[in-house]
């Protein structure tokens, strides 16, 4: 292999993708290759001699260069780590590390592709036929077939799994497709106005300007004729230069979805683009000739051959063989007889020599032998081209007239396939168009538009023409443009040009000769052969949607491009049905692969945390993640931090709760109306608990209120619920129109509640407010200074013990709980955690909603009537727990004492004497208080009562248990009035 | 679901900054404490499920957090009108 970048190179051209004067190296295999700047990984290989470019799905045989656009499976290889990446459209960077894939032990020499030698017992559908029986036989071949079927392997540990950036985009206009078409629509969108976003899936602007021959000269607005690169570049500067245009380069729209959003693979991740109008000009795409051994490295499509060439100035090879059904052809046999190779047929499918063709007349002024009325056969060679043959046609497909050539090379062009993917998401409908021998969009949505060969008309003027048309129709659509004087012109200039378009356009489908040879390939992604279609054909798959499916052509990572135009006409010939009978199969997104790690997007699990997260991280907390925030969970024993609760004092950070501030002259009214407690009685500088359910009297949340002032409440929410129930505040006051406002401001204060019997005298050392238990009463609030800032007390029972929660501004939580903390250091104060706070409030039978309920629970279930107040009137809820009430108990949330030394798991089951389930343990904790395992369960209602035996299943026996009803401890709630 | 709501405070924003808060029908009529049994499990549990022309509920979550109402065909989500609680049409 020769790594010297400047030997197999063609002389510069202006306006090439390669920056000669800048080279780059990357390792191949191990290997280093030389490239230059603005090559592709493909066409740097290419030069350095490679012609394998990977190996095939199925049979492993060898794949050489085929499209060279990245719209083909031949040249996916691994860079980098990322499998199934497109060589030849991937551009090198230094150091870039590529590796060939699919392959065992190397793309040069694999063992796998025995499996070729082994073709006839692996017919279409092989898995379905034989594979299946006996069971084992399965499971073994399915792995089998896993490990040597496919692509790259993906590497699990590789860099690259790191999450891609997602970004949102919203144009007037968005133009898909950077050829003429979509250059010609965005300027002129633009340049009425309207916001652009022109998104192309090539390194540079121009699509297939860019390798167009000089001898096709186009004229770009009346600005004199020029060549088609020169074009492309005049255009893109002009694109450059426009402030209302911005262009995604090197990136690919994979699918059309709902309200003209465009799904866009960029190289920095997805854009979720949505334009109020979409320009459709994606092109069209050349397809092979189905002939035998149509597979060999060197049979390549002729615009494959045109953009290495021109692009990247690459010599495809010495000698090559031209074979055509259309004029497209002709121009690259000019471009390699310019490169210096020499042409020894061109072969064309149409009865007559086009004397008309500029191409053609200079082909043949220099020799160059033209053969019409003939077609390809099959190619000569085992792994590359070393030869082909050429047969002429007869009114019956091929006669045994054949002209054989030696080559390296055969540039085919089996017509071009319309890429109308993105229209056909988009809802447009279709008709076959015989002329042009492709299926034409007729009817579009209102904000879709089409222009250039997507439309099957392969003419750069009429491309230009309905590209400004497309654009100036968007831009008059979103009101951008003023005035459609020309509109009219346009389109009358169009339709005479399509006329004369179709005039002088000849193409001849070519026949496909069966009898040529069994290696004739209809689909390269997924091996499957012409005579594997007819096969299906012949076993009952008629339709195009379920011979899709059997034979898994269309299926591959080209999803068609190569192979839908000759597989419905196979089809169409089995069957004897028109290509409009036979229709096509469904285009999804994506319509180009994509990695699930772009799909993924970054991770978006922020989680939030208390203003006095890093004292905690400092005490080295373990912290655990509830309701959407980092908190901690213990500081290391939550026993002993449940213990010292209990004899000393504790501080627990609950900055987490969800705190709402409610103030309005019907701030009383709307209390009233969504709790099912009353709280319009409730005294300025009292704390009431209250309940919140759905209409249907189920358990939404629970929390307190206190009443700062007449027209002033201050709500506390569970932790993972504050959103919600803003958003339930929020909703019936909207329903009500009622006059409050509801602030969420959890995030603007910190919050502390500190608990035990020696949290008094801790806290009175940090505020002149008394304290005392006959001046700050157990369920009442105040406001004053502690430790100099501004706070809300709340004296509430927290944990059971006599306390308090300590509000203030979230800027003084860590100067708040510092403070606290030195404060109660001679009572050997202890910090304490979610678990010691789960165990401490479960002795105390406060309930988690959602934990200990769901979604059928209601008050009473877990025997809070008293919460209930029907006597106030209408409420949300009433309704519910009226039916509730009516229809009498069902299953009841009862506390339960373990009988032994047992403790079981939260989602344990309660169970008879059977050993059924007939009810569920929802809290279980071992309680340092009592030393036993015990928690709440809900059981049928003739369980629920005091000193009941209930057994529950865990550690895999059942275990008896007591049943009560009041609080574990301190059951009259003596403490929290201390 | 991929299409622009037109928020009456903040102007057309993507729908997955919005929450969804149902049909308002005859169905989603709020019902008194002593409807039968039967109404009321009618209006906690049940929706019409229209395909067409439906009045809604829609919730600004990520905007300006205000709540709305939405005239939308559901089948091809084109927004006829937005407009604030206190405008929208009563049923009886």
């Amino acid at each position: 292999m020769t790594t010297d970048p400047r030997s197999p190179r063609l002389d510069p051209i202006p306006l090439e993708l390669i920056d000669r004067s800048k080279t780059v190296e990357f390792e191949f295999n191990g290997r280093p290759v030389q490239a230059y700047e603005g090559d592709t990984v493909g066409s740097a290989l290419y030069a350095s001699g490679v012609r394998i470019f990977s190996r095939s799905f199925k049979y492993h045989r060898v794949r050489g260069m085929l499209c060279v656009s990245g719209n083909c499976p031949n040249c996916l290889m691994t860079v980098d780590g990322v499998p199934n990446v497109r060589a030849c459209v991937q551009r090198v960077e230094q150091g870039m590390k590529v590796k060939g894939q699919n392959a065992w032990p190397g793309l040069e020499r694999d063992l796998f592709s025995v499996i070729d030698r082994f073709r006839w017992a692996l017919p279409v559908g092989f898995y379905y036929k034989g594979l299946y029986r006996p069971r084992a036989l399965w499971n073994f071949s399915a792995s089998l077939i896993r490990r040597l079927a496919g692509l790259g392997s993906v590497n699990l540990d590789a860099e690259e799994h790191r999450s891609k950036h997602r970004s949102y985009a919203h144009a007037d206009v968005a133009v898909v497709g950077g050829g003429i078409a979509g250059m010609s629509a965005a300027l002129e969108a633009a340049e009425n106005g309207g916001r652009v976003t022109l998104v192309d899936d090539q390194p540079t602007l121009g699509g297939r300007l860019r390798y167009g021959s000089r001898h096709q000269l186009v004229n770009v607005d009346g600005g004199g004729d020029v060549t088609p690169p020169e074009a492309a570049y005049l255009l893109a500067s002009r694109i450059a230069e426009h402030e209302r245009i911005e262009v995604l380069s090197y990136s690919t729209v994979f699918g059309h979805y709902e309200g003209n959003l465009l799904g866009v693979r960029t190289p920095h991740g997805i854009v979720h683009l949505r334009g109020r109008h979409v320009v459709v000009a994606t092109g069209a795409q050349e397809v092979p000739l189905t002939f035998e051994r149509n597979d060999l490295s060197g049979v390549t499509l002729s615009t494959g051959i045109r953009r290495l060439i021109n692009l990247y100035g690459v010599k495809p090879g010495n000698t090559a063989l031209v074979v055509t059904t259309n004029d497209e052809a002709y121009y690259a046999a000019l471009d390699m007889l310019e490169a210096g190779m020499r042409i020894v047929a061109v072969a064309d499918t149409r009865p007559e020599y086009r004397s008309d063709l500029e191409a053609a007349t200079i082909l043949r002024s220099k020799g160059v032998l033209i053969l019409p009325n003939y077609c390809m056969v099959r190619a000569e060679g085992t792994r590359t081209v070393i030869g082909g043959v050429v047969a002429e046609i007869g009114p019956d497909g091929m006669t045994g007239n054949e002209r054989q050539f030696d080559c390296d090379t055969i540039a085919m062009s089996g017509g071009f396939q319309p890429s109308t993917a993105l229209l056909h998401q988009a809802g447009a409908t279709f008709m076959r168009d015989f002329d042009v021998d492709a299926e034409i969009p007729v009817k579009l949505p209102e904000s879709v538009h089409v222009a250039g060969d997507v439309t099957a008309f392969h003419d750069p003027t009429i491309s230009a023409m309905q590209g400004k048309l497309a654009g100036k129709e968007a831009s008059l659509a979103v009101g951008a443009l003023a005035s459609d004087t020309k509109l009219s012109d346009l389109k009358h200039s169009l339709r005479e040009s399509i006329s004369a378009y179709r005039r002088r356009l000849l193409i001849t489908p070519a026949p496909v000769d069966l009898a040529a040879g069994p290696r004739q390939f209809v689909c390269y992604c997924e091996d499957v052969l012409a005579k594997d279609v007819v096969q299906g054909v012949e076993e009952g798959f008629r339709d195009v949607q379920m011979l899709k499916r059997y034979s898994t052509v269309t299926m591959g990572p080209c999803q068609g491009k190569m192979c839908h135009k000759r597989f419905t006409e196979i089809l169409a010939s089995e069957t004897d049905s028109t290509l409009t009978e036979v229709g096509s199969t469904t285009s999804r997104p994506p319509i180009q692969p994509l990695t699930l790690g772009e799909l993924a997007g970054p991770m978006h699990m922020a989680f939030k945390r208390t203003p006095i997260h890093h004292r905690h991280l400092q005490a080295n907390a373990k912290i655990a993640e509830t309701g959407g925030w980092h908190r901690p969970h213990s500081y290391g024993d939550p026993l002993a931090e449940a213990r010292a609760v209990r004899t000393s004092v504790g501080i627990i950070d609950v900055g987490t709760l969800g705190k709402l501030d409610i103030q309005g002259k019907d701030a009383p009214e709307l209390l009233d109306f969504v709790y099912t407690h009353r709280f319009s009685d409730l005294r300025p500088g009292r704390v009431r608990y209250g309940v919140l359910t759905g209409d249907n009297g189920t358990i939404m949340d629970d929390g307190t209120v206190a009443r700062l002032a007449d027209d002033h409440y201050y709500v506390t929410t569970s932790t993972a619920n504050v959103e919600a129930v803003e958003q339930w505040f929020q909703w019936w006051m909207a329903d009500r129109e009622m006059c409050a406002h509801v602030t969420n401001v959890t995030s603007g204060y910190s919050v502390i509640n500190i608990a035990g019997p020696n949290a008094r005298a801790t806290l009175a050392k940090l505020t002149d407010i008394d304290l005392s238990p006959a001046k700050f009463r157990y369920m009442r609030v105040k406001s004053g200074d502690v430790a100099g800032v501004p706070t809300i007390l709340l004296k509430i029972g927290f944990v059971g013990e006599s306390g308090w929660e300590v509000h203030c501004p979230a800027e003084y939580g860590e100067h708040m709980w510092d403070t606290l903390l030195a404060a109660g250091d001679e009572f050997g104060i202890q910090p304490f955690g979610v678990e010691a706070q789960r165990i401490l409030r479960l002795e105390k039978m406060h309930i988690i909603p959602s934990q200990d309920t769901d979604l059928l629970t209601t008050p009473f279930d877990v025997g809070a009537d008293w919460v209930v107040k029907f006597d106030k009137g209408d409420f949300v809820g009433a309704g519910g727990l009226r039916l509730a009430r009516d229809r009498g108990d069902r299953d009841k949330l009862v506390g339960f004492v373990m009988s032994n030394g047992v403790v079981p798991h939260d989602g344990d089951s309660v169970v008879d004497e059977a050993n059924r389930p007939i009810g569920r343990i929802t809290s279980s904790r071992l309680s340092p208080t009592m030393g036993k395992g015990f928690g709440y369960a809900r059981v049928p209602a003739g369980l629920a009562s005091e000193g009941k035996t209930i057994h529950i299943w865990a550690e895999g026996s059942p275990h008896d248990a007591k049943v009560t009803l009041s609080p574990f401890y301190d059951p009259e709630g003596k403490r929290l009035r201390e | 679901m991929s299409f622009l709501m037109p928020c009456p405070n903040c102007g057309e924003r993507d729908v997955h900054e919005f929450r969804h808060g149902g049909e308002i029908s005859p169905l989603s009529q709020r019902r008194s404490v002593n409807d039968s049994d039967e109404d009321l499990t009618l209006y906690f549990y049940f929706t019409r499920n229209v395909a067409g022309e439906t009045t809604e509920w829609w919730y600004h979550s990520y905007g300006c957090r205000k709540w709305f109402v939405v005239r939308r065909d559901t089948v091809t989500n084109h927004i006829a009108k937005t407009e604030w609680p206190d405008k929208r049409p009563r049923q009886q």
